[in-house]
C-alpha cells in the first residue's frame, strides 16, 4: 500500500466525502495529505464555500411580460382534448 | 378542471420559477423557454384532467419534470459521443505526478463579507464561471450541487458510469474554483 496520495486523488476524496463518509483508509490518507499540503487545504476551504453558496439556489432567470403573454395566447388558441 | 383565468394567472405566477427550474437541470435558455411553453400548452390541452388533487403549481411542475426527462432521453444518444472525451489524463490543473501544476496553484481568496451585496456578487461570479462548463459537465454539476441529487440517481438520469461521473465532478469543481479565483477580486 502506498503511503501517500496525490493532490488529484485528495481532491477526489474530498468530493466523494461530500456524498457519503469515506472508508477509514481513504479518510486517513486524505487527512494526512491535508496535514502537509497547504494547496489542498486551500482547495478544501474554498470547495466548502462554493458548496454552501450553491445549495438550493436555482439559477437566475425570468421570462419577459411579452414572452408570458405569448405563452398564454399560444395555448388558448388551441382546442382542448376530449376526455 | 382549469379555467382560462386560472390558467393565465398561473403563467404570470409560475413561469419564471418553471424556467429557472429548467435551467437548473442544465437546459440552455432557449431550450428551457421552449420546454416551459410546451408545459403550459400541455396543461391547457389537458385541463379537463386537472381535478385539484395537487396544487396547480405542483401539477405544472410534474408536467415540466416529465418533459425534461423525455428531453434528456431523446438527447442521450447524441451526448454519448461527447462522453468519449472523458477518459484519459488530460487534466490541465495537475502535473504528471498528479500534484497541483505550478502556475495554477489554489490561492487564498478573501471570503465574501456577510453583507448581502458581497454575497450576491460572489454568487454572480460563481454562476458565470459555472456556465463556462461543457454541457454534460454543467448538467452533472447542477444536479449534484444545486439540486442535491445523489450520484446513483444522476448516473441513472444521464446514463453515466460511476467513473464517468467522478471524472466530470472532479473537473467541474477544479475548473470552477480556478475560474472564481481569477474573477473574484474583492
Amino acid at each position: 500500500m502506498r503511503n501517500q496520495i496525490t493532490c488529484k486523488k485528495a481532491v477526489l476524496y474530498m468530493l466523494q466525502k461530500e456524498e457519503q463518509p469515506l472508508s477509514p483508509w481513504k479518510r486517513f490518507m486524505l487527512y494526512r495529505h491535508l496535514g502537509y499540503c497547504s494547496l489542498c487545504r486551500i482547495f478544501s476551504g474554498q470547495n466548502k464555500a462554493i458548496n454552501e453558496t450553491l445549495k438550493n439556489k436555482l439559477p437566475d432567470g425570468f421570462l419577459s411580460t411579452e414572452e408570458k403573454q405569448q405563452i398564454v395566447e399560444e395555448a388558448l388558441k388551441r382546442p382542448a382534448d376530449d376526455h | 378542471m382549469l379555467n382560462e383565468k386560472q390558467f393565465t394567472d398561473s403563467v404570470y405566477s409560475y413561469s419564471d420559477l418553471l424556467f429557472r427550474f429548467a435551467l437548473s437541470r442544465g437546459l440552455e435558455d432557449e431550450e428551457a423557454k421552449d420546454i416551459v411553453q410546451d408545459t403550459y400548452l400541455s396543461a391547457w390541452k389537458n385541463r379537463m384532467t386537472y381535478r385539484g388533487e395537487v396544487s396547480l403549481k405542483n401539477w405544472l411542475f410534474l408536467i415540466l419534470k416529465n418533459k425534461i426527462t423525455d428531453h434528456f432521453r431523446k438527447t442521450a444518444q447524441r451526448k454519448k459521443e461527447s462522453l468519449l472525451n472523458i477518459g484519459g489524463n488530460d487534466d490541465p490543473y495537475f502535473d504528471e505526478e498528479d500534484h497541483w501544476k505550478h502556475g495554477l496553484y489554489p490561492e487564498q481568496w478573501k471570503s465574501p463579507a456577510e453583507e448581502a451585496v458581497q454575497q450576491k456578487e460572489f454568487y454572480n461570479v460563481l454562476q458565470n464561471c459555472s456556465r463556462k462548463m461543457k454541457q454534460i459537465q454543467y448538467r452533472v454539476f447542477l444536479l449534484k450541487y444545486v439540486d442535491g441529487m445523489n450520484s446513483t440517481d444522476i448516473c441513472k438520469q444521464l446514463q453515466l458510469t460511476a467513473s464517468n461521473y467522478w471524472v466530470l465532478v472532479h473537473r467541474a469543481k477544479v475548473q470552477l474554483r480556478a475560474c472564481i479565483q481569477k474573477n473574484w477580486v474583492e
